[in-house]
């Protein structure tokens, strides 16, 4: 192989998608339907549904995935104008083109999006998702293009420069997992790319695999290459149909380009790809617990060491990777590493996908540069709390973090803790909260959660959590003492301390927080 | 290569690839460790084994932690402590609140209660789930339990791959439960006790706690030819109160059977033959030692020579035995000596002798585990090898070897099989044949061991080509392809080798030999053999069954299998000071039936067996034995034998004597003293040397010194002395190495793992013997006898019962004498699940509690040959022999069976397994 | 062996290599079949995959997804995550139990339908949301939910 002959191969791709996208579309418009699990929610299905059967011949029907405007699903889309909250009864209005209904300003202007910096997202809602051709001749497969023309060994070395940390939620370097895992000599090794997205409040994964499938893919044989992968799993929640459907179709597409399989473009190097599907529960997003979904066992996390990198899926060499991270990689092998690290901030390079959701104006998914501030999302991603709503706290990052008050808006977003009482990003979920919710019904509702996902294998978790649920309960029914509240706190930093896995060890995080920033209040609610 | 590291600022040394759990140990600090089974993988769930360690975040569980050099690591700072008080308080909240009454109570969490002075859980008590008491000998208190998966991972893979039990549920409602979360005893729970052997609170515990131990013995089981270590605990007023496994022993690694961990009550059993006893006006009565020796040794003196024959015990020791044939041969002149491998491997015995010149196993039980296809042929190991079947299944579960199971019922190991074959009963000769022609058809054979190492290849091939594939089906009715299918993975396994592994199914036949030589031509044909992972099994019976031919207890041959030729013969007598010894070949134990029948045989001196329950048609065969003048029975019961003796010698059991047992897979093993001998009881190499020295004496043979012994060393010392296959083992070495596989000629020898790498016994090729199906049984069903009747074993009974049903917890497990009958056929004969039934055969009857079981085809009924209500199957049995090997049909013979329907025995609607 | 069990064998060895990490792949397999996970069936797949059968069964009650008891006819799905609490959730949920007698976790008396509440049904951002035979609905009102199960009921 020679770089020249990974070159050719990807121009005579490159060339030939183009050519079908012209013969596809030649002079149609395109009428785009954003569907993807959220607006199936809002009835999606029939607007495609109704588009399809009363489309003239001059126009064809693209289905894509969402653009993140969750808040204004169903979305139709013709030429540059957004029609949103599509009902059925609208589409003849939209399809003679006469009305723009419900229309909104193209996404420059558009408040949900002129903050963003969508690489990972770029495309959710306009590209026709199942359609390897559209995404190509938008620039897809050329960072494999790239990588394949480069040393494992330098991908490796632009990754680590470019700064790019896991979104997953532990933001460990990206390189360095593939580097360990390339350093051990054991074959095969396996590329798990983790689409469990289990965690509340957090939908982000599942709008890149309905939207840029390909991109996933894309970044997943880029790891792959520089990991020294030769068989990569799609691991996706087992109630993500559609995203399993669309991953689904994405890899037959890249598999009849010969993007997947042996010898890809040219370049010796291989690699299969395939899909599993989870059984659900949060943990089964644990590195360690997915891969003993995958080998079927019991639903529980594995002891570490060995790690992974090190003996992973069937004791081999596995590296585990969120999606999210693998969809920054094309961009990255395009556009260098520095481009990259410009985005964000010195410590935090590139954006994050935030699930931004509760009771707020604009909710859905969007992507932000690192350091963007809560209060940035809240009010001018999100505009605001709903009308007649104030915002009284922020849950952030999922049942395994914690709470904010109003106070601690001006945070910047960064990987790790963004508060030391157990407040952190971690897969990016952000829950506007208002006064309609008490704080112990949030204190509850996180705590029990954190309960029932417990997967029971250790003690400190499996006894602990549902005890923590018990002190809320206590102190909700009136019964609280003002030892209920250290007994709270020591129980929850025994929990943290001493659990097991990931899921355990901040499963007090909820309740740390609450007590670090609500606790004049929570001992309101207790006699001595 | 050793480590050095810091436990609480001090120096300790440890080897490399410790746990920092094992170096804090090492070092003598306690630390709780509720999770970690010392032989058994880290858990990791307890979380009370915390450790803080320098430069690493957190507080790390140290049984999960690798240690490494220089690791300094502190297991009691204020944080620690007041975590780890979190978590023990926790695991307390699980079990209640009252542990105030000391370390006894929850065992291993009480114990860490008490160091870390908790004496109460801040925490209110969570409902638990109940305790399941339905398995006889133990319950299951889930309030008691800490989920600490200790007992799951001893049930599965980390120990003996049963699988009854195992981690259920998720979060709270976590538990310890069986498939379907049914009672213990309708599981596939074995009763082995592993569970309870590893649970650190008692929750899983004996229904009735022992007394306190004074001492703890370690030695070998009794009951089958696995050979796993136990070591048995005495309390003070020397009786055996508990048995554990022996994580040290070679064969066993640790793991243990119901009837080895449970069976052990029979030993101080109140039925025990306490004195000798002498027939007097028709009575056994009791005497003195002295006067019974008398009496035997006046009246066997009559019958030396040709009309004295004597059965040895395969539950006895090597050294008993080499005693007894010693003492047939040189004081009785008799050859006429056998033990029930007569009714047992005799085929496979004769078959491997002829074609390799050796009768053993050729391999080791790591040697499954190791193995990239294993065949089990007609073998129920899972009820009768049980550990060596776990061994099985670790291939399986662990490392995905290909399981092959070929037996007409569907046995338990089907659960795990790649491919079951299910021959009609007595048609496997066709099935080998079949399969052998695969192998050469499609060009699997291993041509290079076949002309290297072979011969008679051509003949063979000449018989099995007409065994098509489409030919076979029709005799065997196993489908062609699966036929094929099988053949292709026993040949070409997909890693390492593969094993044959036989049992009673093979043998206990008319074709039993034919059958034999079919599976030695498979291993022959591909190769299998000489290798790891590969060999030939058959899986021994008796725990020392492999011994009792070792040592001699055979009509054809010497100690060591050397045969009667005039070099040995000569080498013996020179041995045992220059007297002739008898030159014929002995009689068979079947064939000495029939020579007590015909009055040829007129004395017999039966050790350690019970005829009367192990023959086929004992109605005959009682009445063999009531012929004869003089019948001495020397047991530790009086079974049915001993009734109709003239005179009753107690023998010990195993625990009250030393001595050393050969197991299946060649491996001597010290069998040691554990408690007293029961009563008046005596050692069998003592009995039977006082009859020597005494019979000597009376003859004046001047032979009273070869009968001397002070301690079984002196005799095995002699037997090994005389038995190049055994000569490089002695106590000594036993004591230092533990068990010892023969061949070990020499001191430095390190015994034999498998045999056959090289060359072979006969000599330097293996041969070939062709046989073809011939009829598959000598009875076939009639109309009047339309069934049937397949006997055998199951997990909880020993052969006709003696034993067992004096081993109260095994008793307790099965209490019924149980057939199983599909139900097709029970529908036909109006019977309903749990019905009393008779069953008849052309020779007598049993009853018997009819159980659906779908193991069993239409037209095929299955039945544990004991003794149970006083109904046994040998009633029925048909004495038909092979013609080589001199066994008996057992596995077949023609019944039918009806529905009692005023008998006396009324159903008492106990809840009934639903496995049989 | 009956048929039934003969059947899902051949169609277990037909689809499903006799490899441990078939397991999930096969009980997903059976999930879709019968809906739920019949005793009988886990055991074929027990035999099948040369699990324990209490092994198999360990691992199906571990995960959330997996029903061992057969469900109502239809499965109601209420989302009580923290965003749909915050959007009125909890009204939802209530209005389904008084209206129809549905509780929690268990299947009304005439075996219609199977309420359940779950911990998020991923459409956070059109809170709240219910799910109804496998379809989510978002942005659902007390009447709205109402509404979705008398078409059921009338399905
Ligand atoms: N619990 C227990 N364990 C024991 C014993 C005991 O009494 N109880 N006894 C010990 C002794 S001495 C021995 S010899 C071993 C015996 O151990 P096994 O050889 O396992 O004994 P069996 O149960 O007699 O028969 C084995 C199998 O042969 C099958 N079989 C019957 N006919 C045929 C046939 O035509 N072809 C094939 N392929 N299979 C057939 C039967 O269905 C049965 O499953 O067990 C030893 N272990
Ligand atoms: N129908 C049918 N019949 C069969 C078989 C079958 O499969 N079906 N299998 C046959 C086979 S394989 C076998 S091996 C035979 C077994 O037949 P047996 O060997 O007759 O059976 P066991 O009951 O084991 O007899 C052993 C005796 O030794 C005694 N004993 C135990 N320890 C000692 C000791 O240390 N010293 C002395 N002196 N006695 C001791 C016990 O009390 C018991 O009475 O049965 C055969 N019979
Ligand atoms: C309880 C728990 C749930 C998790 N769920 C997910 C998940 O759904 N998706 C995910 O990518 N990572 C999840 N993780 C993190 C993974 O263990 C792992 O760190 C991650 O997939 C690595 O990918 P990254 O390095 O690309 O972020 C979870 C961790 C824990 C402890
Ligand atoms: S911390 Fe919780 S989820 Fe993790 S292993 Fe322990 S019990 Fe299971
Ligand atoms: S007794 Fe043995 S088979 Fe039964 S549950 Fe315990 S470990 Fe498993
Ligand atoms: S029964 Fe005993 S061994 Fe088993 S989980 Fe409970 S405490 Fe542990
Ligand atoms: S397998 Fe055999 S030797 Fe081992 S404990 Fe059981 S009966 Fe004893
Ligand atoms: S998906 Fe639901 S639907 Fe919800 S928590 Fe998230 S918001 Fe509820
Ligand atoms: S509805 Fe499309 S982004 Fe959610
Ligand atoms: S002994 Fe280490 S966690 Fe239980
Ligand atoms: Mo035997």
């Amino acid at each position: 192989m020679s770089d020249q002959d990974v070159k050719a191969a990807f121009n005579a791709i490159f060339k030939s998608s183009n050519e079908n996208i012209s013969a596809r579309f030649s002079d149609k418009s395109r009428v785009i339907v954003q569907w993807s699990h959220c607006s199936a929610s809002a009835g999606v299905e029939s607007i495609a549904e109704q588009l399809a059967s009363q489309l003239s011949e001059s126009a064809v029907l693209v289905v894509s995935g969402c653009d993140g405007a969750c808040y204004e699903a169903p979305v139709v889309t013709v030429g540059n104008v957004r029609h949103v909250r599509v009902a059925p009864e609208d589409i003849p209005d939209i399809l003679s083109n006469l009305a723009n209904v419900h229309s909104q300003p193209a996404a420059e202007s558009h408040p949900f999006f002129s903050r963003q910096t969508r690489i990972a997202l770029d495309g959710c809602g306009t590209l026709e998702s199942t359609h390897i051709d559209d995404y190509i001749s938008n620039g897809g497969y050329s960072g494999l293009a790239a990588s394949l023309q480069s040393a494992p060994e330098q991908v490796i070395e632009e990754v680590k420069a470019s700064g790019l940390r896991g979104r997953g939620g532990a933001y460990f370097p990206a390189a360095l997992k593939w580097e360990a895992a390339r350093n051990v000599r054991n074959t095969p090794k396996y590329l798990v790319v983790n689409c469990e997205e289990g965690e509340p409040g957090i939908f982000k994964d599942r709008h890149l695999m309905e939207g840029v499938p390909h991109r996933i893919l894309e970044g997943a044989m880029i790891a792959s290459y520089a990991a020294g992968v030769t068989e990569a799993i799609i691991y996706i929640n087992a109630e993500a149909e559609l995203s399993a459907e669309r991953m689904g179709s994405a890899i037959l597409a890249a598999r009849a380009l010969g993007l997947i399989g042996k010898n890809i473009l040219e370049s010796g190097f291989d690699l299969e790809v395939e899909i599993r599907r989870g059984a659900g529960g949060y943990v089964c997003g644990e590195e360690t617990t997915l891969l003993n979904t995958l080998e079927g066992y019991r639903r529980e996390p594995r002891l570490k060491p060995p790690f992974p990198t090190e003996a992973g899926l069937n004791a081999k060499p596995t590296v585990i990777n969120n999606p999210e991270t693998l969809a920054s990689l094309p961009y990255i092998l395009k556009n260098g590493a520095s481009v990259f690290k410009a985005i964000g901030t010195e410590a935090d390079a590139g954006t994050k996908i935030i699930s931004l959701s509760g009771v707020v104006n604009r909710s859905g998914v969007a992507e932000l540069p690192m350091g963007t501030t809560l209060r940035d999302i809240v009010d001018q991603v999100g505009g605001g709390p709903k009308a007649g709503s104030s915002l009284r706290m922020l849950g952030v990052g999922g049942p395994s973090s914690g709470v904010f008050p109003v106070s601690m808006l001006d945070t910047p977003i960064k990987g790790g803790m963004l508060h030391e009482s157990g407040v952190m990003l971690g897969a990016g979920g952000v829950i506007v909260l208002d006064d309609r919710v008490s704080l112990l019904e949030v204190m509850r509702n996180l705590a029990s959660y954190n309960a029932n996902e417990s997967c029971g294998k250790c003690t400190p978790c499996r006894e602990g959590t549902p005890r923590m649920v018990n002190l809320v309960d206590k102190i909700a029914a009136g019964d609280g003492k003002s030892q209920d509240i250290e007994e709270m706190e020591y129980l929850a930093r025994v929990v943290n301390s001493a659990s097991l896995c990931g899921l355990g060890q901040a499963a007090g995080n909820p309740i740390l927080s609450a007590l670090h920033f609500f606790g004049d209040e929570l001992a309101m609610l207790t006699t001595a | 290569m050793s480590i050095t590291l810091s436990i609480n600022a001090n120096q300790i040394d440890a080897p490399e690839g410790s746990s920092v759990l094992d170096v804090v140990n090492i070092s003598g600090t306690y630390i709780s460790q509720l999770c970690k089974d010392p032989d058994m993988k880290a858990i990791g769930a307890c979380r009370t084994c915390l450790v803080q360690i320098e430069g690493v975040r957190g507080y790390p569980a140290s049984c999960s932690t690798p240690a490494s050099d220089g690791m300094k690591i502190w297991t009691d700072t204020p944080e620690l402590d007041s975590i780890r008080r979190g978590v023990v308080e926790l695991t307390l909240s699980m079990v209640g609140e009252n542990v105030q009454d000391g370390p006894s109570d929850f065992q291993e969490l009480s114990v860490a209660a008490n160091h870390y002075n908790i004496d109460k859980s801040r925490w209110e008590p969570r409902e638990r789930e109940t305790v399941d008491d339905s398995n006889p000998v133990f319950n299951i208190a889930m309030d008691s339990c800490i989920l600490c998966g200790r007992c799951a991972q001893a049930c599965q893979d980390g120990h003996q791959f049963i699988g009854a039990i195992d981690f259920l549920g998720a979060g709270q409602s976590s538990r310890i439960g069986t498939f379907m979360d049914k009672p213990l005893l309708e599981s596939v729970c074995t009763t082995c006790g592993s569970c309870l052997a590893s649970c650190p609170t008692g929750a899983i515990d004996v229904k009735f706690a022992p007394a306190q131990e004074i001492k703890t013995v370690t030695t070998t089981c009794p009951y089958c030819g696995v050979g796993c270590g136990i070591k048995a605990k005495v309390d003070a007023k020397d009786q055996i109160i508990e048995i554990e496994d022996d994580p040290d022993n070679l064969s066993s690694v640790g793991m243990l059977c119901v009837k080895g961990r449970f069976g052990f009550s029979f030993v101080n059993h109140e039925d025990r033959i306490k004195s000798p006893l002498i027939r007097k006006d028709g009575e056994l009565t009791p005497v003195s030692w002295e006067e019974a020796m008398e009496y035997v040794a006046d009246n066997l003196i009559k019958y030396r020579g040709d009309a004295f024959g004597t059965l040895a015990s395969a539950k006895a020791t090597n050294e008993d035995g080499y005693i007894q044939q010693k003492f047939a041969r040189l004081i009785m002149q008799s050859n006429h000596i056998d033990h029930c491998t007569r009714l047992c491997h005799s085929p496979s015995v004769e078959a491997m002798l002829t074609a390799l010149g050796s009768g053993a196993t050729s391999n080791s039980y790591v040697d499954y585990e190791e193995a990239g296809c294993l065949v089990v042929v007609g073998s129920d190991a899972t009820s009768n090898h049980p550990v060596a079947a776990s061994r099985m299944r670790r291939a399986v579960v662990e490392r995905g070897a290909k399981l092959i199971v070929i037996n007409p019922r569907r046995i338990d190991m089907c659960d795990y099989a790649d491919i079951w074959l299910r021959p009609r009963p007595g048609t496997d000769v066709a099935l080998l044949n079949a399969m052998a022609k695969v192998i050469l058809d499609e060009g699997l054979a291993d041509t290079s061991f076949v002309d290297d190492r072979t011969e008679g290849f051509d003949e063979w091939r000449e018989v099995v080509e007409k065994y098509t594939l489409e030919y076979a089906e029709g005799i065997t009715g196993v489908r062609a392809n699966d036929i094929a299918n099988a053949a292709r993975m026993y040949a070409q396994p997909p890693f390492s080798g593969s094993c044959l592994i036989w049992g009673m199914g093979v043998t206990q036949h008319t074709m039993g030999t034919a059958n034999a030589h079919g599976l030695l031509n498979l291993a022959f044909v591909s190769g299998q053999l000489g290798k790891p992972g590969s060999g030939i099994s058959p899986l021994r019976g008796q725990n020392n069954v492999q011994g009792c031919g070792d040592a001699g207890c055979v009509p054809n041959s010497f100690p060591g299998y050397q045969v009667l030729s005039d070099d040995t013969i000569s080498k013996f007598e020179n041995a045992w000071s220059n007297q002739p010894l008898p030159r014929e070949h002995g009689l068979v134990i079947t064939d000495m039936v029939t020579a007590m029948d015909d009055g040829r045989i007129k004395s017999m001196y039966v050790v350690g067996e019970n005829p009367l329950l192990s023959e086929p048609d004992l109605t005959h065969a009682e009445a063999a034995f009531k012929k004869l003048d003089f019948l001495v029975v020397q047991d530790i019961f009086l079974h049915e034998t001993a009734q109709i003796a003239d005179v009753v010698l107690p023998a010990t059991t195993f625990a009250e004597k030393d001595g050393t047992f050969t197991n299946s897979e060649r491996r001597v093993q010290r069998v040691r003293k554990v408690i007293e001998p029961v009563g008046d009881s005596r050692p069998d190499w003592g009995i039977i040397g006082e009859l020597g020295r005494r019979i000597s004496d009376k003859l004046g043979l001047e032979l009273k010194h070869e009968f001397d012994y002070s301690h079984p060393s002196e005799i095995f010392d002699e037997l090994s002395g005389l038995t190049p296959i055994m000569g490089g083992i002695t106590y000594d070495r036993l004591e230092q190495e533990g068990g010892i596989q023969w061949p070990c000629p020499t001191s430095d020898h390190p015994g034999t793992r498998y045999l056959y790498e090289s060359d072979f016994p006969r000599g330097p090729k293996a041969k070939f013997v062709a046989f073809d199906q011939g009829p598959a049984a000598d009875e076939v069903p009639t109309e009047r006898f339309p069934l049937i009747l397949n006997t055998g074993r199951i997990l909880y009974h020993w052969h006709g019962g003696t034993i067992t049903r004096r081993a109260s917890n095994l008793m307790a497990r099965s209490p019924e004498l149980e057939l199983a009958i599909n139900a097709e056929d029970a529908q036909k004969y109006g019977i309903d699940d749990g019905d009393w039934v008779r069953v008849r055969s052309r020779r007598g009857d049993m009853e018997a509690r009819a159980l659906f079981s779908d193991k069993q085809a239409p037209g095929e009924l299955f039945v544990p040959f004991a003794k149970l209500q006083e109904h046994a199957a040998n009633y029925l049995t048909n004495p038909a022999l092979d013609p080589t090997s001199r066994i008996p049909e057992y596995k077949v013979c023609a019944v039918r069976v009806d529905k009692l329907v005023n008998g006396e025995v009324v159903s008492d609607g106990r809840r009934r397994r639903v496995r049989v | 062996m009956t048929s039934e069990r003969n059947i899902l064998r051949r169609e277990l060895r037909e689809n499903f290599p006799r490899d441990h990490g078939q397991l999930l792949p096969a009980l997903h397999y059976l999930h879709h079949q019968f809906g739920h996970l019949p005793e009988w069936a886990m055991e074929v797949v027990s035999w099948h995959l040369g699990i324990a059968a209490s092994e198999v069964y360990g691992a199906a009650t571990s995960y959330t997804e997996l029903r061992i008891d057969k469900p109502g006819k239809h499965i109601v799905r209420v989302c009580t995550g923290l965003s749909c609490w915050a959007n009125g959730a909890s009204d939802v949920l209530a209005s389904l139990q008084s209206r129809f007698d549905m509780h929690s976790g268990s299947t009304t008396d005439d075996g219609q339908f199977t309420l359940e509440e779950i911990p998020c049904g991923f459409v956070c951002a059109l809170a709240p949301a219910i799910e109804m035979d496998g379809a989510w609905h978002g942005r659902v009102s007390s009447d709205d939910a109402s509404r979705l199960i008398k078409e059921a009921m009338s399905s």
